[in-house]
């Protein structure tokens, strides 16, 4: 999906807001001591809200990206055309041009042990990804709207030759 | 207490020998270290191996010292396991040193055997190596489950079900729930029992493979167990290290803290999220049953509940205006529980599927288990040792020595797993002897903060031996 | 009846289920189901442990060093569930019957034993070790792939 970039800033700003809420709760204050029992009592009363909210940030989170999940099931795509992928120790044999903006469907295995097939877009951005295991075949359904050459890099370590396992792939 | 720093000193041991392998990976990386490829992934086994071997032996001896007090352990058992894990560490270490094993610790099958560099015999010593560390670990497990079944007359009111569901009759009958740091032992026991039995049940299939080539394994079968195991155990050394948080906080604010229903109930909620997050692992195995997709998604996003709303946050209640003085222990605990919900944001983030697509098996994956071990879980251990040494001498570090050690392991850290976070960000493949850019540039930034990270653990090194040399004040807490 | 008696009961009935080899000669089963039948043995062996060193609950027991045959014991059970044994057993039946033996007194020594160190104990090990072996259904020994 190339949202990597999207995922850092949402992280920093996680990050920041967390660790400046958390020093403000241990600092505020420190000099002028409270008993237990007041801080418990709005503790306790802060804390049911901020059960609430974590429980439907985490339940808005999963429904919201219901519709994004990039499974076979969830992504159809009646009558695209199968593009067989076979990844090997250390290479990928894979169909050196596909059609842009119709859906297709790499079928993608592996001839030995565990490999990842990651899709890299023309601007380095990690586009889209799937395993390839042996004995079985996995499904990746996708669109692609922007043409140009795409670099395919093995995501699943697989042997000494691991970071030299690349390929890639036009999208006319 | 023998076997608390037995287990310990040895810990931090190995954390300090792969803290020297991990900045050599780095510097690899960043092409400032001329390592082979074969070398290259050697190493890289023996970090990941060792790392989380280390936190798991620091860490079981902090939670076997902490439960000790309420429940009979057996120290000999505890020696027993200790003569497993050091077998287990020396097998691996033979395996990858003279034999150049370099499957890394996932191994995922059938990885270990085929287009190898390595000789068949060191396949096999890694996997009876690895073996050793689960029966170590299992063993300790049994016992801690053992003897809290024991004292408790079963696992329905070890795990306080009697307390929750019937509190007017359990509390007029004068009894007590189980102690927070008991119900850590308990999550994490029946959570290693689990997460063993499916990683000795990996482990014993691939050492079959190995021995006769015609068992056959199914590879997607090997890579749920492998996960399940690899994440429950790596996910546990915190819920052993938490325990740490329980009973040290209090001594640091002065302050009582008690089992109570939202504690108990978190404690549920943990045991189950625990043994089925894993399915994170296997987001990108379309061929993986759909449903536990969609469960490891709302398994991780609620694992994370227990340690935002009762754990950290009731761990900020204590802290919260009780004139705590900032030792080095106590801002451990405290920089400990910042770590963590940093580096839990990150895993969470990264449970997400359709982020998962972007950073699944990039370096963001290290860069989040980096924030949870390096400034969590190590934290954790490190504050329970300063605090029992604090205590110990009823003294505590200057100002040079905390800003010392501050700037190294919290500025350090930081400059260590920021380039982590962009690397993954851009999409820079995890495990790449070789990364492609902007990785090479960012592992240079890193392996600078690995250095500071470095200075910065020898100076609390220094601080510790000083403090364990003064004369005793009081016995420790 | 007590809890012990029960559990020579149960001990008996599995001894005479591992002995269906004799009967059922030359029966060709595939390893995944061959795994759940040698999983329903121990089974049977785990239960018989667990009543037949069942003791009142309490805060005593027995050695701490009971844990270390409930710890290894599922594990050679796990070894003696080699599936690429299970042809040559299928030609044998008293080898075959030695497998069913050596399995169901695993089985026995892993819970008895946890249950001698705490009562309880021995559900626990019982269902770790029987998670094991049908597991090992299927993967152990077995691919299945998905055939697409």
């Amino acid at each position: 999906m190339g949202e990597g970039p999207l995922v850092l800033k949402l992280f920093l700003v996680v990050a920041v807001v967390a660790i400046a809420a958390m020093l403000l709760v241990a600092l505020y204050g420190a000099r002028a001591p409270l008993p237990q029992g007041v801080v418990n009592d709005a503790g306790y009363r802060i804390r049911k809200l901020w059960l609430g909210l974590v429980l439907v940030v985490a339940a808005a989170a999963f429904v919201l990206t219901l519709p994004f999940f990039p499974y076979p099931w969830a992504q159809a795509s009646p009558g695209a055309r199968h593009f067989e992928v076979t990844a090997a120790q250390y290479a990928f044999v894979m169909p050196a041009v596909v059609p842009a903006n119709v859906p297709i469907v790499f079928d993608v295995t592996s001839q030995d042990v565990n490999h990842g097939f990651g899709i890299y877009a023309p601007d380095g951005r990690l586009f889209a990804q799937v395993q390839a295991m042996p004995d079985y075949v996995n499904h990746l359904p996708i669109e692609f709207h922007k043409k140009g050459h795409y670099v395919v890099r093995c995501l699943e370590f697989c042997g000494i030759g691991h970071a030299y396992m690349h390929g890639g792939f036009d999208v006319r | 207490m023998k076997i608390m720093w037995t287990y310990i000193v040895a810990g931090l041991t190995i954390f300090g020998l792969m803290l020297l392998v991990g900045i050599g990976l780095r510097a690899s990386q960043a092409g400032w270290l001329p390592i082979d490829p074969g070398t290259f992934y050697s190493l890289l086994s023996l970090h990941g191996v060792g790392m989380i071997t280390a936190m798991a032996i620091a860490g079981l001896g902090l939670l076997w010292y902490l439960v000790d007090r309420d429940i009979q352990l057996d120290a000999r058992l505890a020696m027993l396991a200790f003569v497993f894990f050091a077998l287990g560490v020396l097998a691996v270490i033979v395996s990858v040193i003279f034999g150049h094993y370099g499957a890394l610790w996932t191994m995922l099958y059938p990885l270990p055997f085929v287009g190898t560099t390595w000789p068949s015999w060191a396949t096999g010593l890694w996997l009876i190596g690895v073996a050793l560390v689960m029966l170590g670990f299992m063993l300790i497990c049994a016992q801690l489950l053992g003897a809290i079944l024991r004292q408790y007359g079963g696992l329905g009111s070890a795990l306080g079900i009697d307390y929750v569901f019937h509190r007017k009759r359990f509390e007029a009958a004068g009894k007590h729930p189980p102690s927070p740091q008991i119900l850590a032992a308990t999550v994490v026991s029946i959570d290693g029992l689990i997460g063993g039995a499916s990683g000795l049940l990996v482990g014993i299939a691939m050492i079959a493979h190995w021995l006769d080539p015609h068992v056959v394994i199914d590879p997607l079968w090997a890579k749920n167990l492998t996960y399940q195991f690899g994440h429950t155990f790596a996910n546990l050394t915190m819920y052993m290290a938490v325990a740490g948080i329980y009973v040290a906080l209090p001594i640091c604010t002065k302050r009582a803290y008690h089992s109570s229903v939202p504690l108990v109930v978190a404690c549920w909620g943990t045991l189950v999220f625990v043994i089925i997050a894993y399915f994170h692992h296997l987001y990108m195995d379309f061929v993986q049953w759909p449903a536990v997709q969609y469960i490891g998604e709302i398994s991780s996003y609620l694992a994370a509940v227990p340690v935002v709303v009762v754990t950290v946050f009731g761990g900020l209640m204590l802290i919260h205006r009780s004139g705590m003085k900032w030792t080095l222990g106590s801002t451990f605990f405290f920089a400990g529980m910042v770590g963590w919900i940093v580096g839990g944001s990150a895993a969470i983030l990264d449970a997400t599927i359709p982020f998962n697509v972007d950073l699944h098996n990039t370096l963001w994956v290290p860069a989040h288990f980096h924030t949870y071990l390096l400034e969590g879980v190590l934290l954790f251990i490190l504050g329970w040792v300063f605090v029992s040494l604090e205590q110990r001498a009823d003294s505590s570090s200057n100002a040079f020595v905390r800003w010392i050690v501050g700037l190294g392991i919290f500025g350090g850290g930081a400059l260590f797993l920021i380039p982590f976070y962009i690397a993954g960000a851009a999409g820079v493949p995890r495990r790449y002897a070789t990364e492609p850019a902007p990785g090479p540039f960012w592992a240079g930034v890193a392996t600078l903060g690995a250095l500071l990270v470095l200075v910065g653990v020898l100076a609390a090194l220094v601080e510790g031996i000083r403090l364990a040399r003064a004369p005793a004040v009081r016995a420790a807490e | 009846m007590n809890r012990r008696n029960i559990g020579f009961v149960v001990i008996a009935l599995t001894a005479l289920a591992a002995l269906v080899p004799f009967v059922d000669r030359h029966a060709e089963l595939p390893i995944w189901q061959h795994h759940l039948l040698h999983a329903a043995l121990m089974a049977g062996g785990g239960i018989a442990g667990i009543l037949v060193s069942a003791r009142p609950r309490s805060t005593s027991g027995g050695s701490a060093f009971w844990l270390l045959p409930a710890t290894i014991a599922p594990l050679l059970a796990m070894l003696a569930m080699w599936p690429s044994a299970y042809g040559y057993f299928e030609m044998h039946p008293i080898g075959h019957a030695i497998e069913h033996f050596t399995l169901i007194a695993l089985a026995f020594t892993a819970t008895a034993s946890a249950e001698c160190y705490a009562a309880g104990l021995g559900w626990i090990v019982g269902g770790a070790m029987i998670f094991m072996a049908v597991a090992a259904a299927r993967g152990f020994g077995v691919t299945f792939g998905n055939g697409s």
